[in-house]
């Protein structure tokens, strides 16, 4: 210890005494402080993003199979059970329509002896065209179209999580 | 002295308040690094070389703009939520069946086909931590300190009798077997399996519930596992439970293991309706 302790007082008697190498010191000490200020920092803002935008949330998956193209024929409409979503094949493609009413949020009925409506919604009485456009009622948007696309095997899937602004049909 | 002593506390102090808060950055950037993120790299990699760009060019344009993401399968009606598939990402896809693990395609794409991931996930039958991104996190490896690791390949078909009550019908060999011994060796007479059988024995209705923690492997020299428990209890009873009045039963390895794989499916959990097969219980003579 007493050893210790008298190297400690030489080291601090060099340190006041000899200009130079204390300021040497000190920059190397200042750079380093600096730097593990800045890594601490800069993780800590890193997770805090990360926080704020979680990896997975407790939700059933957007992106979802559908079928094979051979389970949708030409002209019909098919719900997806558990998906809020309609599958509608016509001459011209195929694209998937949101069923989740844009007033509350009710699982809208297709219509399919009325060729003005397509869809009605059994909560507040709104009314949808055929596209999803909105023709009366409570809700104040059209029903919004999801992306569609076949992967490699021949699979029709849906990606919820993406709407289609332009009510692009998939061309198969 | 005094002095001196109090300046080399406070530099320590510093330094290592300096050097935590250093360390604690370090633990911020690797934290971003996961295994599941370089499998998702690989697959983008293999499914690119493997696609057609002029024939699917919409799926080409999203595999291409693919990010690393969490995949997972919500299962209501078992009460599970299965992220498996963030790292086995090629399971229901043929163009993978020559691709290493994690990646490849399931060995039995026919049994896939009738119990699709998204309806059934994995963990109903493969057992293993269904939320977990991680090798070991997931239980791969059989665990003593989580009730429900995977179960190993060869007992795989105790997994079917969850559900399936007529195992000829789904060519269930194992638990073809296994149940035929353990009516051919009376076991019913001591041991609980169905309304009216013996209760001089642990009651068996529910064995496959019991997790690895309700097992004694004190006198288990192997795997800590459910089903190697079960075997060693079987080649000799006393030696694993000291006082069991159960006997030894001559039964060659094909026996032992399948008279395991039919203990382990014996199940009182209950899932929804729809997740049951429509093939009919016949009821042997």
């Amino acid at each position: 210890m007493a050893f210790e302790n008298s190297s400690g007082e030489t080291d601090l008697s060099v340190e006041t005494s000899g200009k130079p190498v204390a300021e040497n010191r000190r920059g190397f000490v200042k750079k380093l402080a600096v730097t593990a200020l800045a890594l601490g920092a800069g993780g800590l803002t890193v997770q805090f993003g990360r926080f704020m935008t979680p990896n997975v949330l407790y939700e059933a998956a957007k992106v979802f199979k559908v079928g094979k193209l051979g389970d949708f024929p030409i002209g019909s409409r098919i719900v997806i059970e558990g998906r809020g979503v309609e599958i509608v094949r016509g001459k011209e493609g195929i694209h998937a329509i949101s069923l989740v009413c844009t007033h509350l949020g009710c699982l809208v009925n297709p219509v399919k002896n009325d060729p003005e409506v397509g869809y009605a919604c059994p909560c507040h009485g709104s009314r949808f065209a055929p596209t999803g456009k909105v023709l009366g009622g409570a809700a104040p948007t059209d029903l919004p179209w999801y992306e569609m696309y076949m992967d490699h095997m021949g699979t029709l899937v849906v990606d919820a999580s993406t709407v289609n602004h332009k009510r692009t049909k998939l061309v198969v | 002295m005094e002095r001196a002593f109090l300046r080399k506390l406070i530099a320590l102090c510093v330094i290592c308040g300096l050097a935590s808060f250093a360390l604690l950055g370090l633990v911020a950037f690797r934290d971003g690094k996961r295994e599941w993120k370089d499998y998702q790299q690989e697959y983008q990699s293999l499914l690119l070389e493997k696609i057609d760009r002029v024939a699917n060019p919409v799926f080409f344009q999203r595999v291409t703009s693919m990010k690393p993401e969490i995949k997972q399968v919500m299962l209501d009606g078992l009460g599970r939520v299965d992220r498996c598939t963030t790292c086995h990402l090629g399971i229901e896809d043929s163009l993978f069946t020559g691709a290493k693990q994690p990646l490849t395609t399931h060995p039995d794409p026919r049994l896939l086909e009738s119990h699709p991931v998204e309806k059934f996930g994995c963990t109903i039958c493969h057992g293993g931590k269904g939320l977990a991104t991680t090798y070991d996190g997931a239980t791969h490896q059989s665990n003593a300190h989580w009730p429900d690791p995977m179960v190993e390949k060869g007992f795989m078909q105790s997994r079917c009798g969850y559900c399936h009550n007529n195992y000829a019908a789904i060519e269930a060999d194992e638990l073809v077997l296994g149940q035929k011994l353990f009516k051919d060796l009376h076991c019913s007479g001591c041991h609980k399996v169905d309304p009216g059988d013996g209760v001089m024995a642990p009651v068996l209705t529910a064995f496959a519930d019991k997790g690895t923690g309700s097992f004694d492997f004190t006198h288990i020299d192997g795997d800590h596992s459910r089903q190697n428990w079960v075997l060693e209890h079987f080649k000799n009873p006393q030696k694993v439970t000291p006082g069991s009045p159960m006997r030894i039963y001559a039964m060659n390895d094909t026996q032992l293991k399948a008279l395991t794989t039919y203990v382990l499916s014996l199940t009182e959990r209950v899932f929804t309706r729809d997740y049951y097969p429509n093939e009919k219980f016949v009821a042997e003579e």
